[in-house]
């Protein structure tokens, strides 16, 4: 953990160079934890994207039907699973029909319990108000096979209840029936959905993608094959922003907006630590070292 | 759930959070046990859900049926993708691997003759008819001003990938602008990843400050 | 029968499914339902083949004592828990034993696992992000603008923060994506059709 003694003699700029690595992982770490302890209200600044979800879903009657891909899983629940959540909440709120549906295996549990935990918060009725599809293998094959109808890939929802028994099913056999898809992921599902759902099927599509995959739709953005993005846990605190009425009623952390504190001092650190090793790299360059 | 049942589970995800957090600190048998675990409970998961949620309903329960509470054969010609499903498992044999290229070219082609307009139409054509975009020098906007921008650095990025001209004169003036633009945008990317790792992070904190510890509400 | 076959049923699926793109006839839908209905099947079949891999490898080195063998019983004993706890298929739905071990051992494993990558994310920032030359220095001020842009106190430090991060996003970050997706849509497409015509042949493990 220490320097060894040979480094303590060195210049700075070279003490600096070579610091051990788990000085830097003890200050993320630090960075991380200690805003945790202080209570502070952000104003998260909604950008227009996210607006643009938002204000999508809000002007759907009540009854409409709306399918919500959430394809993601362990990895990046951190940052799909509050916009996951407030995405659920919302469109529970606004009385939509939502069918819910996965095209990553871990996917599965994480959308069973998203659903059956917000489900539970609306008193939303399995079947009537929503329905839970699961998972199925070969995303790009089941993308197109919802375009023909569901019942190609789902002949029974996770539960096993047919979907010809399912009354909220009734009359909803392919994308035309949707109102639009929201996909939640990011990654190569998240292409296949934008080109065997929306230049497929032309059905309206909105992503909520990890701020890994954000900056890449940003094309797909301004050519209106999407309508909304919701990029990382800043694009999920936006929206949680717009919904925070909601959150305070149902008493319920925001979660992605108490992260924003965090994200602030990470961020501060990772560009202290990247301007303090490009300041030691100099100097060392300029006393003629490599 | 009770609430102490959900505290002992709840601790037994901080235990192997913290774990798999010991290896910042070095590799031990700890994160290896934990690593070990999740290769084990990925494969098990998985291996049940297919079961239960693919291949009874789509396969099992489409071939035999209840009907007046009499089983009966109903779509038998199931059977046949299921066998093409089943030659895969020739790739482990190493004398008749070549049976398992059946299924995998019926795959392969479908997905390929699928993928050929697709591709072309999403990512070539819409994005080129995107970039085609309206600037007006009167009244001049900011809008207007972004829009030639957009022009100019799609094309000059565009120009910098082509590679079967030689990039000299204004063709090298352009591709270098093309890559200046590019940067710009992985910078972006990496700012946004940097944003990506971070939020992990939080909400690891999360659930063992939040869930866990209720040190913060 | 190995060879000329194979790539016969590549070409003929490929171009049939490419030409009902193009002709949307009851007749080619038909076709494209079936087709999509098999694939599903088969897709279903072929998923166990990595799981059976997994096992094959853990035994493997179980049986040669290889270094860390004991890890391996490890995930094959996790594997058997699994399978055993989910006999009926109630057991994928939320409260039962199996989704206790999902929700509090794998996700916290997996979700650690990944978030690892902030603490290495900010040591490659401090050693390996330099302004060496140009093209860093633009990547560098690029990923500094954003990642000071889009957070609540990029707005505090600068009102104008914001702003200039939402243009980066949207202007030059676009303009390079698009350029990007142009040429991996082209890519895509010209592979697809080296393969339908038989010219790509490396999946079938031939050059």
């Amino acid at each position: 953990m220490m320097n060894t003694p040979e480094s303590t003699h060195l210049p700075l700029a070279d003490r600096l160079l070579t610091i051990d690595r788990r000085f830097i992982y003890l200050f993320v770490m630090l960075a991380a934890v200690i805003p945790f302890m202080f209570k502070v209200e952000l104003d998260v600044e909604v950008t227009p994207e996210v607006m643009s979800v938002y204000s999508f879903i809000d002007k759907l009657k009540p009854g409409t039907p709306i399918l919500l891909a959430a394809d993601y899983d362990p990895q990046t629940q951190a940052e799909n699973g509050p916009q996951a959540e407030a995405l659920l909440r919302h469109m529970f709120k606004n009385n939509l029909r939502v069918i819910i549906m996965t095209l990553s295996q871990d996917g599965a549990a994480m959308a069973e319990m998203l659903s059956t935990s917000i489900s539970a918060e609306y008193n939303k009725i399995r079947g009537e108000d929503y329905v839970y599809l699961g998972y199925k293998p070969y995303f790009g094959i089941i993308i197109l096979s919802i375009g023909q109808n569901f019942r190609i890939s789902y002949p029974a929802d996770f539960y096993d209840t047919p979907l010809d028994e399912i009354p909220m099913m009734k009359n909803i056999h392919n994308y035309s029936d949707l109102a639009c898809v929201i996909q939640i992921g990011g990654g190569n599902v998240t292409h296949a959905w934008l080109t065997n759902a929306h230049e497929r099927y032309k059905v309206p599509l909105a992503i909520a993608v990890t701020a890994v995959s954000g900056p890449q739709y940003y094309a797909t953005l301004q050519s209106g094959q999407i309508f909304g993005l919701i990029g990382g846990l800043k694009g999920a605190a936006e929206y949680e922003t717009l919904l925070r009425d909601e959150y305070r009623r149902l008493g319920i952390i925001a979660r992605a907006i108490q992260g924003m504190n965090v994200q602030n001092f990470v961020h501060i650190l990772i560009i202290l630590l990247t301007l303090v090793g490009n300041a030691a790299f100099f100097v060392k360059k300029r006393q003629g070292g490599r | 759930m009770s609430p102490i049942e959900l505290t002992i589970w709840q601790t037994i995800g901080a235990f192997f959070t913290i774990a798999i957090f010991s290896f910042l600190y070095k590799d031990n048998p700890l994160y290896k046990i934990a690593e070990s675990i999740v290769v084990g409970v990925a494969a098990g998961y998985f291996t049940v859900l297919l079961f239960w949620t693919s291949l009874k309903p789509k396969f099992w329960d489409q071939i035999i049926t209840h009907r007046d509470g009499v089983l009966v054969i109903d779509k038998w010609w199931y059977i046949i993708p299921g066998i093409l499903g089943l030659l895969m498992y020739f790739h482990f044999s190493s004398k008749f691997a070549w049976i398992s290229r059946y299924p995998l070219c019926l795959y392969i082609g479908i997905g390929s003759g699928i993928a050929i307009p697709l591709s072309l139409q999403t990512f070539v054509l819409r994005q080129v008819e995107a970039t085609m975009l309206p600037v007006s020098l009167y009244p001049l906007e900011a809008q207007s001003i972004n829009n030639l921008l957009i022009v100019l650095m799609v094309v000059a990025a565009l120009i910098y990938f082509f590679f079967s001209m030689e990039h000299k004169g204004v063709v090298g003036k352009t591709a270098t602008f093309g890559i200046w633009v590019i940067m710009v945008g992985f910078g972006a990317s990496f700012g946004y990843t940097v944003m990506a790792r971070v939020s992990l992070l939080i909400g690891r904190i999360q659930f063992l400050l939040v869930d866990w510890l209720h040190w913060v509400k | 029968m190995k060879r000329r076959i194979p790539m016969l049923i590549v070409s003929i699926t490929g171009i049939l499914m490419t030409i009902q793109y193009f002709i949307p006839h009851p007749w080619s839908e038909a076709m494209y339902n079936n087709a999509l209905d098999w694939l599903v099947i088969i897709g279903i079949f072929a998923m166990p083949l990595g799981i059976y891999s997994m096992i094959r490898i853990q035994v493997l080195k179980i049986q040669r004592r290889s270094r860390g063998w004991g890890y391996a019983v490890i995930s094959l004993i996790s594997l058997f828990a699994m399978l055993g706890l989910g006999y009926t298929q109630e057991c994928l739905e939320s409260g039962t034993f199996f989704m206790k071990i999902f929700e509090f051992i794998y996700i916290p494993i997996q979700a650690t696992m990944f978030s690892l990558l902030a603490f290495y994310i900010a040591s490659a920032a401090y050693r390996a992000f330099r302004a060496r030359n140009i093209l860093a220095t633009i990547v560098l001020a690029g990923a500094i603008i954003v990642m000071l842009g889009r957070i609540p106190i990029g707005e505090a430090i600068s009102p104008f923060l914001p702003d200039l991060a939402a243009w980066i996003m949207t202007v030059p970050n676009m303009a390079a994506q698009r350029a990007i997706m142009i040429g991996l849509g082209l890519g895509a497409a010209s592979t697809a059709m080296k393969i339908v015509l038989g010219i790509e042949r490396s999946y079938m493990g031939m050059e």
